[in-house]
């Protein structure tokens, strides 16, 4: 199997680490294109910088290791 | 189809910041943003930020009511939607629990459902996971 290039989003969101809100990136997730608390406000301001569609994600966890299981 | 793995920040919960490479996915919405998440073979149900939902246009209180519980033994109230998405050439239509006590930077592609969909070989050492329909 040919190696293939791992996506590193550690540049592009160090300044973001554990701060509790939503940022967007463009489609090569090089760059984010918005960030701030409300996600409506972050797609907005994506839309404003660029006409591709964002991918969406927040840049705090609480938890390390995450198994969620469900009781209905 | 293969992707590789994506390197993210992680902090301890001594507060030390370190990286690790997770199966991270873009998942898209036709006409909405899309979201990043995990592969977590995990979790038993598929799980994602309430805001996230609103986002694509559910009313996230209308679903199924649900308690989800972590590692930590921390429960929190979440909402089950059945949601329609593409991954990568893959049509996918899977049910996520909807939360706002949701504390994941990114959303979680659990066992229910989504493991029934495909098959998913990690080649972790080699930074990239192989998803294949049944």
């Amino acid at each position: 199997m040919k190696k293939i290039k791992e996506i590193d989003l550690t540049k592009i969101l160090k300044p973001y680490v554990n701060k509790d809100i939503w940022v967007a990136l463009n489609r090569s997730q090089t760059r984010v294109l918005a960030s701030g608390k409300t996600i409506n406000e972050v797609v907005e301001s994506a839309k404003k910088i660029s006409n591709e569609k964002p991918i969406l994600m927040r840049t705090k966890q609480e938890y390390e290791s995450y198994a969620p299981c469900y009781i209905l | 189809m293969i992707f590789s793995y994506t390197r993210v920040n992680s902090i301890t919960p001594f507060g030390k910041l370190s990286t690790r490479k997770v199966p991270l996915v873009v998942i898209d919405f036709k006409g909405k943003p899309s979201y990043n998440c995990i592969i977590d073979s995990g979790a038993s149900i598929s799980h994602m930020h309430g805001d996230f939902g609103r986002c694509i246009g559910l009313d996230i209180e209308s679903g199924i009511r649900l308690s989800s519980k972590g590692i930590p033994g921390i429960s929190f109230i979440s909402y089950i939607h059945t949601i329609r998405f593409k991954l990568g050439i893959f049509n996918c239509k899977i049910d996520v629990a909807f939360s706002d006590d949701f504390k994941f930077d990114v959303g979680l592609l659990g066992r229910e459902r989504f493991f029934d969909l495909f098959k998913i070989h990690f080649h972790q050492r080699d930074g990239y996971f192989e998803i294949e329909p049944y």
